[in-house]
């Protein structure tokens, strides 16, 4: 069946087995096992980019790997490019590339040897594959072993393998990990041009990479079910955030005293939260603080796409609660 | 045309075949083992060492005087069998490890993804394997022989006769060990710690094709008489057998296996003789032949289905 979104999960459900172990007192069937994914539900419509959000251990990669074939689902259904992936997993894989961090390589071939062997298994396309190497300025390394080879040059040529099939779908684990800040402009800057002709989905912690690659993000919460899908658009109009500076007061702040320092706060137990769009912002909440006095301390850090995403959800809870109701 | 401006839709997707996949991983692992020098050096030394080592273990016990001894030096028994397995032991344990290396390497989630045949990248492992493991054979065993020559016998083919009988059966031993590779190997995507495993049935197999002992010494055991011939049929011990009677005893008219050695011990021991003479060359060659398409179906199988479970169980990524 083909249809018109190029990724659609219905309910996907992933369980792994707590343990192999013979004498296990765990007896039934549900004991053991460890229900990852729970129910995962969501549509990317065709020409779209999607991140995937969540705290660690929310099944974030379980669900790019289950997408990606390289995991079955045991429960709900999902299609990707119009194919089921499990009665029509050859079709899907024809269609995708995975690229994870972890994926390493022999250390005693060269570039070229490297990135030959998964063309030949992949049925890929060399000339594509010497294009993004060139593109990437790692052409000089062509001959050169990959025991030499430093963790952002790695990372480039792990896109290679990624990219060189030509997938429609390029499901990706950090793909910038590791890259060094110039190359790193230079792979977004590819990457995002590629977002035009395929779809990526990727799972990255990087408030840069979802904003430059995704169009969408999908938020995944501790036990694996949907927390919301938020453009990322939207997201950036109205949480253009960038610094989050946590205030630890001596007793308690009132909302009053905390809008008087800077109006986008957030009240959590007894401390409170400001968030900056730029550096001057913050710097101003920090003398405003001081001035105001009544404080243990104050830390400052650079905020994460997740929590923003959690600050828009928070924001627009009934809108979403009225659409979650109506679609059931 | 530019990487940019290409569609992913302008090419027709197809998958690469296993054929594809097996020869560009055996050219990896060509390229990949020359690159290792120092583990080509230390895989010979070893083949050496055993030699050796099976060789004085041999002179030690001398000429054996049992029911089923060979009736030549226990020290060419042993080293006859030593040289049979360098043929088979190295490609067996690197083809068992590959798909956990790959595992290690991080590379099976993206082998998979690509619909890359696990059956592939094993067969591709072991025929590399393979062809390193025959250059250390050629390199290590042949002057060990010659050595030996004139002091215990010869272990090289007298005639070409016996060269080209010995060819097929050492064919079918390849295929029939491949597949036990693949199974070993496919075994490792859902138990991670399988060198016990792996060991434990490479010995076995080394009892049963009679590695360190004739086959023929499993009749002695009250009404077992047939267990020879069924150990025989696998074809790794069918090719030992007529690698050590083509080679030393120079006999290419032997039958599969010495029915009149088992006869012999059952009348001394008061049981009726067998009308069967064991299997003559031509029949050996057809069991051979089945067999070892049956244990390739087998392992294909195995594979297959392995892959599947490590799928759901979320194993095929673990090492």
């Amino acid at each position: 069946m083909v249809r018109s979104e190029i990724i659609v999960s219905n309910g996907l459900i992933k369980e792994f087995p707590t343990s192999f172990t013979l004498f296990s007192k765990k007896k039934t069937q549900k004991e053991r096992k460890k229900r990852v994914l729970n129910g995962i539900s969501f549509d990317l419509p065709k020409g779209l980019s999607l991140a995937l959000l969540g705290p660690n251990g929310s099944g974030k990669t379980t669900l790019l790997k289950t997408l990606s074939t390289i995991y079955s689902p045991d429960g709900g259904e999902a299609f990707v490019c119009g194919y089921d992936i499990m009665k029509e997993t050859p079709e899907v894989r024809k269609r995708i590339s995975f690229v994870s961090p972890a994926m390493d390589f022999q250390k005693k071939l060269t570039l070229k040897q490297t990135i030959d062997f998964f063309v030949k298994v992949t049925n890929g396309d060399m000339a594509l594959a010497k294009e993004f190497i060139e593109e990437l300025q790692l052409d000089h390394l062509w001959h050169t072993k990959l025991e030499t080879f430093s963790e952002g040059q790695k990372a480039i040529t792990r896109l290679c393998v990624g990219l060189q099939k030509n997938p429609e779908i390029l499901f990706a684990d950090e793909p910038t990990n590791g890259i060094d800040f110039r190359r790193k402009q230079v792979v977004l800057d590819f990457l995002e041009k590629q977002g035009r002709e395929r779809t990526l989905v990727l799972v990255d912690h990087d408030p840069e990479v979802v904003d430059v690659l995704c169009d969408k993000i999908l938020l995944i919460a501790l036990g694996g079910t949907v927390k919301g899908m938020v453009d990322v658009a939207k997201l950036q109009s109205e949480f253009n955030y960038m610094y989050d500076i946590m205030l630890i007061p001596k007793g308690t702040i009132k909302k009053k005293e905390a809008e008087e320092i800077w109006p986008r706060y957030e009240m959590i137990g007894g401390m409170c939260r400001f968030f900056a769009s730029n550096r001057s912002e913050a710097t101003e909440i920090h003398e405003r603080i001081i001035q105001w006095g009544k404080f243990i301390d104050i830390k400052t850090s650079g905020i994460s796409i997740e929590d923003i995403t959690l600050l828009w959800l928070k924001k627009h809870e009934e809108e979403f609660e009225e659409k979650m109701l109506a679609e059931r | 045309m530019s990487i940019f401006k290409r569609s992913p839709t302008t090419k027709d997707p197809r998958l690469s075949s296993i054929f594809d996949v097996t020869l560009a991983t055996v050219k990896r692992n060509l390229i990949t083992d020359w690159q290792y020098k120092s583990d080509i050096v230390i895989q010979f030394l070893w083949t050496v060492t055993n030699l050796v080592a099976y060789g004085f273990l041999g002179l030690s016990v001398g000429q054996g005087t049992g029911d089923f001894a060979p009736n030549y030096s226990f020290s060419l028994f042993l080293l006859s069998s030593s040289a049979f397995w360098t043929l088979f032991t190295g490609n067996y344990e690197e083809t068992a490890f590959c798909l956990r290396e790959e595992a290690a390497r991080g590379t099976m989630g993206y082998l998979v993804t690509n619909n890359v045949d696990t059956l592939g990248i094993m067969v591709g492992r072991y025929l590399s394997s393979s062809i390193k493991f025959l250059a250390i054979f050629l390199v290590t065993t042949i002057p060990t022989f010659a050595l030996i020559k004139g002091a215990a016998g010869n272990l090289l083919p007298h005639t070409a006769r016996e060269f080209f009988m010995l060819l097929p059966l050492v064919f079918f031993s390849y295929l029939f060990m491949m597949s036990i590779s693949v199974i070993m190997g496919s075994i490792s995507l859902l138990v991670k710690q399988t060198t016990t495993i792996v060991r434990i049935m490479l010995y076995l197999i080394r009892i049963v094709g009679g590695y360190f002992f004739m086959i023929e010494s499993f009749a002695a055991y009250g009404g077992l008489w047939w267990l020879p011939v069924v150990f025989v049929a696998l074809p790794i011990v069918s090719g030992q057998y007529a690698f050590r009677k083509y080679l030393i005893e120079h006999d290419t008219t032997v039958r599969f296996p010495d029915m009149q050695v088992i006869n012999d011990h059952r009348v001394k021991n008061g049981f009726a003789p067998l009308s069967f003479t064991g299997l003559n060359y031509g029949y050996m060659l057809l069991i051979n032949f089945v067999v070892s398409c049956l244990f390739l179906l087998g392992a294909f199988l195995i594979a297959k289905i392995l892959t599947q479970v490590a799928r759901r169980r979320g194993t095929i990524e673990f090492y």
